[in-house]
């Protein structure tokens, strides 16, 4: 009796997690189709409800502070974007700087200072994140005149910097087709 | 979790299905949950030439053999992942041979030496000890106690310091310290050192040298075994010479006739390799030498008719009649070969003798040189072809006897500390010469080697120096010719510089005798201050004013010297102006050593030719008995034994890199190990078979080996490569094949000192054991198919080259608006050396198998090189064997088979003509292999293995494939976006010459050749519609970018 009841425990487990699995994988299939299917674009995911942030940051670092206020422009921080294929976490050095003048009893400006101090990089977690086997290069884009808020949002506006649009294959290729930027899939995967 | 474990109790089929079924699904759910978040670390400080994900090069020197090279190491985020030749280097031209491009695998070896390491014992009574990790500082101190030791004892005779053939500063500080010690002993070892043309060249022209050869020069190249291409002085320069003196269409006709007991890959590069008793070269060399005396075709300009004499009485006994009874060479042959030699018509310097390789390194090795020496001195190549230059390295490399003499002195008690840097006797010396032994019994040996191999596994002390990746150091091939060696990377492990090792250690020990009140030797140099680096700079401001002598000074106000007396301010005045003046000037100076610096490090060297020496036949002359050419009877055994350098390894030391062991030795396809070479013939007469063990035995030792079958190999000859047969050099060397040495006879030759790497007499017993070695080619038969064409030098000439025949296609053509890559590859020029290999394999992070499963015929290589020998009909003088060599790899076929037939679309047609391979895409269906016709597609039937710190080399521009993906070439497409970005940088189009893949860079040869087929203008477009241009298997109608340039036959 037991044992019967264990095994039709595992047949509703086994059943339950099937069609879940198989849910899961026709909206990922229905959404990979509709990401490709150009004559049907799919709805820009830039809606702040989709907006993703990874979690707490090390320092509560807010761009609209630095870019609204004191008008820094994005590449004095990510000093690469134009030269190479990212666009570089500014250095520790970089942060401290201007701060080691500049607003040095705040609490988060303090935290810097103690990464400076202790000659140790600040552990920053990454809110645009490309799968392994995609190749980016921000040179390119920046050559190309794309803004930087078309792929990161207006990180401008933002405190905290979040995640607003998807970043997914489909999303890429929208822009590609209608800038009449190369398709071919070697241009991303090698 | 309850429920899992109270069914382990009585799980059955039914249960363990179900759980099984349970299991999957929410695996499945699992891999579905976001990915996880990762941190993104910035740098504290940037270094201020980086920019993360762009490279950074340094220019270098290769330091895998004496050659050096000039390279330029490509590194990424500080750590180098790939070398290429350096093109400002005179030689090699941007060239690398594969054991450079494998030196990456010496830096990331993961089991070199992480630190200094001592050596405890355990248990004296059984013997047992163990090495222990120890501070640099203990370490250096235990090694300068050592020194002091010995010096205040007044026994510094009693140091020997052993390193390999060094030149430059390195060389001369390791002279010096051994001097300021009190007269260390100081041997420069390597294996192959040239000994019999040494000692040859001492006896003709008074010169115990090793000259430069000029391949390019030469019309006629005649080679005794020098094996010119693969190990023989410096391969890469002498390959590039060799294949653009013989480019067809460049109005010259360069022949080359090589004389070899085995087919070796320079001879099969040769229009004719004549199959030659072992041991009889020099008798046919001097048969050649005696022709052209005797017929008064002698060119050298400045012989005086004395000398012409005595060569004539040297070589009266070797009438060609007497040169074929030895050899087996037809005498008209000989006779016909000694007149081309000694063309008039041609004028004298235009051909070239080269003795060389172990062919000519046995009894009578000096001999045979002695003989290709006075060929090339009368046919007048002496100056010309054969260039002497002035401080060559080679000069001051000790001899085979001169490490047998040490190795004496060890067991004799007379050295009691041994510092032997990046050398190992213990495994190159005939094993019957017992270093090992002799290391036992020296009281302490401290090694400086930054890999564990047999000879530091005797050691007592290891002080692990840097590798030469890690390392500044320059090297000087010849008077004029400087390479400047700067580091690549910060060291990977805690190792620091065999130079300051030296320097801390000596500076030590002087200091401490010094204040124990001894006596320390005056006369010599005292040992430099401060570190390796500063000694180096200082050598190159000698350097920097020899090569560009400082600007002269402005006139200076001459020294007033006036009688009467001056006012004493005035005096004063003028002084400090004077001091003012000089600190200006040091100033000034200091500032243009600077620049000169910077820029020799950017250049990575100065090269200038050099004047050739001019030489002429010396009073040794009567010295000189060429009796020993007769040869000495065969004993009782019944084969005779020929070692021979490896291309892959040289003496050994390349084993411990893996892309070294996996890619397959292009002659006999063989990989992760080694075998008696015998012919078919042999192999049935003492009654073997291919892959089965045999004994060999000597007078001196015996070995089993695996018989591998090859019928290019003089009857009763074996032949055995040198490098392999480890027993203590890391996980991918050890236990690999068989080390030959061990049958060799220990005595040197008599007249050079040199080892007798051939003529051993062996026996050969077969075991009832098979071991078969890994073969990645089972046949080099082309049956009819045409994969590796050729075309006669006259049919091509009078334009009698069957073009291919075009095929009519249903589909449409493809498109390619903006570029067309393609590939020519000229197997004329191409002389199967695997460089273009091992650069793939760097390039492309292709994943090493190992020998197991290359023993089941797997490999990933993305590029192979075929052999293919096509039968042909025997010549007098022995077989002649069309030997041809063809780069496969991925053809980016334009009606691709493969894309066809995938059904996820994973590879397809690139709009640039690339087949394309989407990893991401692919769900391992191998439908595309199965439908290659090129078999160029790997499928990753395992995830790769990249042990610590291996992985470090990973080129991140490239994907690192996993289990259950196909991967292929792909024409290096990370180089092509790279050429295609650095042009829009420059708003430019793409230019012929922007995209160059890893194996066109690295051909010595310069036998690939890639570029842009819709530029009609680009050299890739030209070749492939040179006449002798084909395709490979083309009646498929497969249209592949790669065109094949039919090699040109004789």
């Amino acid at each position: 009796m037991i044992r019967g009841c264990a095994a039709r425990r595992w047949i509703h487990v086994a059943l339950t997690l099937m069609g879940f699995t198989l849910a899961i994988a026709m909206a990922v299939v229905w959404r990979d189709v509709a990401a490709q299917e150009p004559a049907t674009p799919a709805p820009a995911a830039t809606t702040p409800s989709d907006a993703a942030a990874p979690g707490e940051q090390p320092i509560a670092f807010s761009h609209s502070r630095h870019v609204q206020q004191a008008g820094i422009d994005c590449q004095f921080c990510h000093a690469y974007a134009r030269r190479g294929p990212v666009a570089g976490i500014p250095s520790v050095e970089r942060c401290v700087g201007c701060h080691r003048s500049i607003l040095t009893e705040r609490p988060e400006i303090v935290k810097v200072l103690d990464y400076w101090d202790q000659e140790m990089p600040i552990p920053w977690l990454r809110v645009h994140d490309l799968p392994d086997y995609v190749r980016f290069s921000h040179k390119a884009h920046v050559r190309s005149g794309i803004d930087c808020a078309a792929c990161h949002g207006d990180v401008a506006r933002m405190d905290i910097a979040v995640q607003v649009e998807s970043l997914s294959m489909g999303w890429c290729v929208d822009c590609h087709s209608s800038r009449d930027a190369s398709r071919d899939c070697l241009v991303c995967h090698y | 979790m309850a429920d899992l474990s109270a069914l382990t109790e009585t799980v059955g089929r039914r249960k363990f299905l179900k759980v099984l079924g349970g299991a999957g699904p929410a695996a499945a759910v699992a891999a579905c949950s976001p990915v996880p978040t990762e941190t993104i670390i910035p740098l504290v400080v940037p270094p201020d030439d980086a920019i993360p994900g762009v490279a950074t090069w340094y220019a270098s020197v290769c330091g895998e053999c004496p050659s050096g090279c000039g390279t330029r190491v490509r590194t990424r985020e500080g750590r180098a992942v790939k070398i290429e030749g350096n093109p400002a280097h005179p030689g090699s031209q941007g060239a690398l041979c594969i054991r450079g491009q494998a030196a990456l695998q010496g830096l990331y070896n993961p089991d070199r030496f992480p630190g200094p390491q001592r050596r405890r014992t355990t248990n004296a009574a059984a013997g047992q000890s163990i090495f222990e990790s120890v501070s640099w500082e203990e370490a250096e101190r235990e090694l300068a106690d050592r020194i002091r030791a010995l010096v205040e004892s007044g026994n510094a005779d009693r140091i020997a310091v052993v390193t390999p053939l060094l030149s430059g500063t390195l060389d001369a500080l390791v002279d010096r310290w051994a001097a300021a010690v009190g007269g260390a002993r100081r041997l420069r070892y390597e294996a192959f050192a040239y000994e019999p043309m040494r000692a040859a060249h001492r006896l003709v022209f008074d010169r115990a040298s090793v000259p430069c050869h000029d391949f390019g020069r030469a019309d006629l190249i005649v080679s005794f075994g020098a094996d010119f291409m693969e190990t023989w002085l410096s391969t890469v320069s002498q390959s590039r010479a060799f294949a653009d003196a013989r480019r067809p269409g460049n109005g010259r006709t360069v022949r080359a006739v090589h004389f070899e007991p085995r087919l070796s890959l320079t001879a099969s590069s040769a229009d004719e390799w004549i199959r030659i008793e072992p041991g009889s070269e020099g008798a046919v060399a001097a048969a050649m030498v005696r022709t052209i005396v005797e017929e008064g075709r002698v060119q050298a300009t400045s012989i005086s008719a004395e000398d012409l004499v005595r060569i004539r009485a040297l070589v009266a006994d070797w009438t060609p009649e007497a040169a074929a009874a030895r050899s087996g060479v037809p005498a008209s042959r000989i006779v016909q070969l000694a007149r081309a030699f000694s063309d008039p018509g041609a004028g004298p310097g235009r051909t070239l003798a080269a003795g060389g390789g172990v062919a000519v390194s046995g009894p009578n090795g000096t001999a045979a040189q002695v003989a290709v020496a006075l060929l090339n001195y009368v046919a007048g190549n002496v100056g010309s072809t054969v260039r002497f230059a002035p401080d060559s390295p080679w000069d001051n490399a000790s001899t085979c006897a001169d490490l047998l003499e040490l190795a004496d002195a060890m067991r004799d008690g007379a050295i009691e500390l041994l510092i032997l840097h990046q050398v190992n006797p213990a495994h190159t010396l005939p094993g019957a010469a017992d270093f090992a032994g002799a290391l036992d019994a020296v009281p302490f040996v401290a090694a400086t080697s930054s890999h564990p191999d047999e000879t530091t596994a005797r050691a007592d002390l290891i002080l692990p120096a840097h590798t030469p990746l890690e390392s500044w150091g320059d090297h000087r091939p010849a008077a004029g010719q400087y390479g400047l060696m700067q580091p690549a990377m910060r060291p990977v492990h805690d190792t620091r510089h065999f130079g300051d090792i030296l320097l801390r250690t000596g500076q030590a020990a002087l200091a401490a005798a010094a204040e124990a009140g001894i006596e320390t030797p005056t006369a010599t140099p005292p040992l430099p201050e401060g570190e390796f680096y500063e000694v180096l700079r200082n050598e190159w401001r000698a350097i920097k004013d020899a090569l560009d002598p400082p600007a002269e000074p402005a006139d200076e106000p001459e020294p007033q010297e006036d009688t009467e007396p001056q006012d004493p301010a005035a005096v004063r005045r003028a002084a400090a102006a004077a001091r003012r003046a000089a600190a200006a000037a040091r100033q000034a100076a200091e500032a243009e050593f600077e620049a000169f610096w910077a820029d020799v490090v950017r250049q990575g060297g100065r090269w200038s030719p050099f004047e050739p020496e001019s030489m002429n036949v010396g009073p040794r002359l009567g010295e000189i008995d060429l009796a020993a050419l007769a040869g000495t009877g065969n004993g009782q055994r019944a084969l005779t034994l020929m070692t021979y350098p490896s291309l892959h390894f040289l003496d050994g030391r390349g084993a411990n890199r893996p892309w070294l062991q996996e890619i397959p030795d292009p002659l006999l396809k063989t990989a992760w190990g080694n075998g008696a070479e015998m012919t078919p013939e042999t192999a049935a007469a003492i009654g073997a078979e291919d892959g089965q063990l045999v004994t060999l035995e000597s007078d001196h030792g015996s070995v089993d080996a695996t018989v591998v079958l090859n019928p290019h190999l003089h009857p009763g000859v074996v032949a055995i490569p040198i490098g392999q047969g480890h027993t203590d050099f890391g996980r991918y060397a050890t236990g690999r094949g068989v080390n030959p040495l061990v049958l060799l006879d220990p005595a040197p030759e008599a007249a050079s000192g040199g080892p007798r790497w051939a003529g051993t007499r062996i026996d050969a017993t077969p075991r009832a054991l098979h071991r078969p070695v890994a073969r990645l080619q089972q046949t080099f038969d082309q049956q009819g198919r045409g994969i590796a064409q050729a075309v006669s030098r006259a049919a091509l000439e009078a334009g009698d080259v069957h073009p291919e025949e075009e095929h009519f296609s249903l589909y449409p053509e493809h498109e390619h608006p903006t570029h067309r890559w393609g590939m020519a590859i000229d197997l004329n020029a191409c002389n199967g050396c695997n460089a273009c290999v091992a650069a793939c394999y760097a390039e492309n992070n292709v994943p090493v198998l190992g020998a197991d499963k290359m023993v089941r015929g797997r490999t990933m290589s993305w590029l192979r090189i075929e052999r293919f020998v096509e039968p042909q009909p025997a010549q007098d003088g022995g077989a002649q064997v069309d030997s041809r060599f063809l780069p496969m790899l991925c053809q980016h076929c334009d009606h691709a088979p493969c894309e066809s037939v995938c059904p996820v679309y994973a590879t397809y047609h690139s709009e640039e003509g690339l087949n394309a391979q989407i990893y991401n895409r692919c769900v391992g269906t191998r439908y595309c292999s199965n439908n290659c016709p090129y078999k160029v597609r790997r499928f990753n039937w395992w995830d790769p293995e990249f042990p610590e710190p291996m992985n470090l080399q990973l080129n991140p521009d490239v994907t690192v494939r996993s289990a259950g993906v196909m991967e292929k070439c792909t024409f290096c497409v990370q180089r092509i976006q790279d050429g295609k970005d650095r042009a829009r940088d420059d708003d430019r189009p793409v230019q012929d010459g922007d995209v160059t893949p890893a194996c066109a860079q690295t051909c010595p040869a310069q036998a690939i050749v890639f570029g842009d087929m819709n530029d009609p203008q680009s050299r890739v477009s030209q070749l492939s519609a040179a006449d002798r241009g084909y395709h490979a298997l083309g009646v498929l109608n497969t249209r592949p970018a790669v065109t094949y340039l039919k090699k040109v036959l004789p």
